[in-house]
């Protein structure tokens, strides 16, 4: 019945003559484009100051003490350790460059590396997890064989306030390929409210490297899922993915330089490499609700790059990116991101942009978008009058 | 009758002609506009167009099975902006282009690089009676036009660098190798077909393979001598492989020595670490020992072309079932 509807819609769509070219996306938006994500940008700076402030060397008073708090916390235990990391952490972003050194520095003691990334975690500033990020990210452009370190990075990160690390997180899920950091990344987002990092803790579940990983992921699943309040994980996943209808996750309530990160995001849709773009295409998609808002807002951008990608994330977030329908019911006018927009609308299950939709299978309209809008009409489920179909 | 009114008469008739021409005849066949919704439409005119193109990877840019397998059905959506993309004109030449919705089997079609945003056609000539409506427009033929696509992967940026791009007798740009006139007559239009690393005669045209003994051990070269990018250009997906073998001194007929990696051409995906890009730029050539004791003797060096970059079994690679000879070459003492 599915095809034969798909069919249908799509023969529908296919018809009307040649009334109209295949190039109508240049024409006129019957609304206002305007610079949506640099000012946003902009006044999130402006509110949160300058953030890279040149460092200064470090003193060799400084390394010293750095270098000997760390040995004690490295070699001491119960309050003597606790003292000594709460005196590293005392520092503050004075001894970050230090830190991050070490987490760096293959010829240092493993145990003092750790402890390192321990204390960046309980510094838990912008400039700590940054370090900590880095770390993480290396991965990506070389090889690394300490993957032992990036899970470290991961977990700490997770027990920082630093939400704007999230997205950066999600982007190291699609390079990352040790599994044991993939589970810390998925629980480190866990706490910060996303649970992007389920689908992959699933997969290490059911075809990880050694039983003890797969063992580990199918444990962090279901404790995530217990914590939560859900029957089982796929209980879990399945609200994740509808946007928490019952309200049992974490608010949602990005922090200003989370926004700024996800502002810088959404900017990057509109390079020309498609390296950065495929990257926020990973990322966004998999971003909580406030993210659909700010991609619905950029529906307006001037970009169109921006428009066109901002719709296609929303339809990779689906249900999540409700928030985000009445944007794309009027982002369905714009030539250049319309088609694309009545997949999201598709994909969001917004059966409320049905009329709007069946609008746009009017021969005046352009063929990719009366084709999208058919498959959209599919994908919803027609009304049970078909006659709309076929005008 | 008088010559006087003869020749009024005769003026008389000749204004009436002339008025009846000017009313009923049509000083040239203008044919009704054409707008275009299918690459198809273009064929009832441009048949041998058509044909080479479909004959075309361009034209297979969205069925190809390999294309398939690699973007998983395309459910990597990334993939689609390029494999079905909105016409060029529409986002500008230079830019990136965007993902269309319709039509998607037909790949990079007529329409992608042809039709403008007015919905006249992007041609070599200017003919407004024609039902297409073509315009000259000489951004065509431009590397700019392929870079959206192309450049992605730091192709037109290779063939800046080289020494085609100079203005000179020397220039060559993308459609002087991928899309040459046809017949070699600029009078018969260019070649649809867009060769490309497909065509294995380009390939070989690209690059020369020598060896020669120095130091008493074998030294092979490879130049990049044809391509006005790099050997092999694109990422992850195409790689040239350097294979030697000792040519047995033993009875007639003897089974030939199994083929030794030598070098590989190739620049990593980007999910894939630490492997260097080992592209062979423009005009550039490399030089590979063949080191140990069975390289002693004579040697038979090849050089070998994969579309796909992956070995079957890693570690035993076939080339000569798993990918294209580009050049052979037996090196004797």
């Amino acid at each position: 019945v599915r095809v034969a509807r798909l069919t249908l819609a799509l023969a529908v769509a296919g018809c009307g003559g040649e009334a109209e070219h295949a190039a109508p996306a240049t024409g006129a938006i019957p609304y206002e484009v305007r610079p949506v994500v640099a000012p946003a940008i902009a006044e999130l700076e402006r509110e949160l100051g300058r953030e890279d402030l040149a460092e200064a060397p470090a003193s060799a008073e400084l390394r010293e003490r750095v270098d000997g708090l760390l040995e004690t916390v490295s070699e001491s235990r119960d309050r003597l350790r606790l003292a000594a990391l709460e005196e590293l952490a005392g520092l503050g972003d004075a001894a970050v460059p230090l830190l991050a050194v070490k987490l760096s520095d293959v010829a240092a003691d493993a145990a003092l590396r750790r402890v390192a990334a321990e204390v960046l975690g309980a510094i838990d500033t912008p400039a700590s997890a940054r370090a900590l990020l880095t770390r993480l990210e290396r991965a990506r452009t070389d090889v690394d064989p300490e993957a032992w370190m990036r899970a470290t990075c991961a977990w700490q990160l997770g027990l920082t306030t630093q939400d704007w690390a999230v997205p950066r997180m999600i982007l190291c899920l699609k390079y990352e390929t040790d599994h044991e950091t993939a589970l810390w990344l998925a629980e480190s987002l866990a706490r910060f409210g996303n649970f992007a990092g389920l689908e992959g803790a699933a997969v290490v579940e059911t075809s990880g490297a050694t039983p003890e990983v797969r063992a580990r992921a199918a444990e962090l699943r279901a404790r995530l899922a217990r914590e939560h309040g859900f029957a089982g994980p796929a209980e879990l996943a399945r609200a994740w993915a509808e946007g928490d209808p019952e309200a049992k996750l974490p608010p949602d309530e990005p922090s200003p330089r989370h926004r700024l990160e996800l502002w810088r995001t959404i900017a990057s849709l509109s390079e020309w490499q498609l390296r950065g773009v495929d990257d926020a295409r990973f990322v966004l998609p998999r971003e909580r609700e406030s993210a659909a808002r700010m991609l619905g807002e950029s529906l307006r951008d001037e970009n169109r790059y921006v428009r066109v990608h901002a719709a296609q994330c929303l339809e990779r977030m689906g249900p999540r990116g409700r928030p985000a329908i009445p944007a794309l019911i009027e982002a369905l006018d714009d030539p250049a991101s319309g088609p694309t927009a009545a997949a999201a609308l598709a994909a969001l299950g917004a059966r409320e942009a049905i009329p709007t939709l069946s609008a746009c299978l009017a021969p005046s309209r352009s063929l990719d978008l009366r084709v999208a809008a058919a498959r959209a009409l599919s994908d919803l489920g027609l009304p049970t009058d078909t006659d709309l179909l076929e005008r | 009758v008088s010559p006087l009114r003869a020749v009024a008469g005769l003026l008389v008739l000749g204004a009436a002609a002339w008025l009846l021409y000017a009313i009923f005849a049509t000083p040239e066949a203008i044919a009704e506009a054409r707008t275009f919704t299918s690459s198809r439409q273009c064929q009832e005119c441009h048949a041998q167009v058509f044909a080479e193109w479909e004959e075309s990877w361009h034209a297979q840019a969205w069925t190809d099975p390999e294309v398939r397998a690699l973007s998983n059905d395309f459910a990597n959506t990334d993939c689609i902006d390029c494999h079905a993309p909105r016409p060029v004109f529409e986002t500008g030449i230079g830019q990136r282009v965007l993902p269309r919705a319709a039509r998607r089997e037909e790949g990079v079609d007529c329409i992608a690089c042809h039709v403008l945003p007015d919905g006249r056609i992007a041609g070599t000539i200017e003919d407004p009676s024609a039902a297409c409506r073509p315009t000259e427009r000489r951004e065509l033929v431009a590397p700019e036009f392929c870079a959206p696509c192309h450049d992605q992967h730091g192709t037109v940026q290779q063939w800046r660098a080289s020494r085609f791009a100079e203005p000179g007798p020397g220039f060559k740009d993308c459609v002087a190798c991928h899309m040459p006139p046809r017949d070699g007559d600029p009078r018969k239009g260019s070649d649809h077909r867009m060769h490309g690393g497909h065509d294995l005669e380009l390939v070989r045209s690209a690059v020369e393979l020598r060896g020669a003994r120095e130091g008493g051990r074998w030294v092979v070269e490879v130049e990049n001598v044809g391509a006005g990018h790099n050997f092999p250009t694109d990422e992850r997906s195409r790689a040239a492989d350097l294979f030697w073998r000792p040519i047995a001194g033993g009875a007639e007929g003897a089974a030939p020595a199994a083929w030794r990696h030598l070098y590989r051409f190739r620049s990593p995906y980007r999910y894939e670490v630490g492997i260097e890009d080992t592209e062979l730029p423009a005009g550039e050539t490399v030089r590979v020992p063949i080191d140990g004791e069975e390289a002693a003797g004579a040697v038979e060096v090849a050089l070998f072309y994969k579309l796909s970059p992956y070995w079957k079994d890693p570690e035993h690679p076939d080339p000569e079932r798993e990918a294209a000879l580009v050049h052979r070459l037996r090196l004797e003492p």
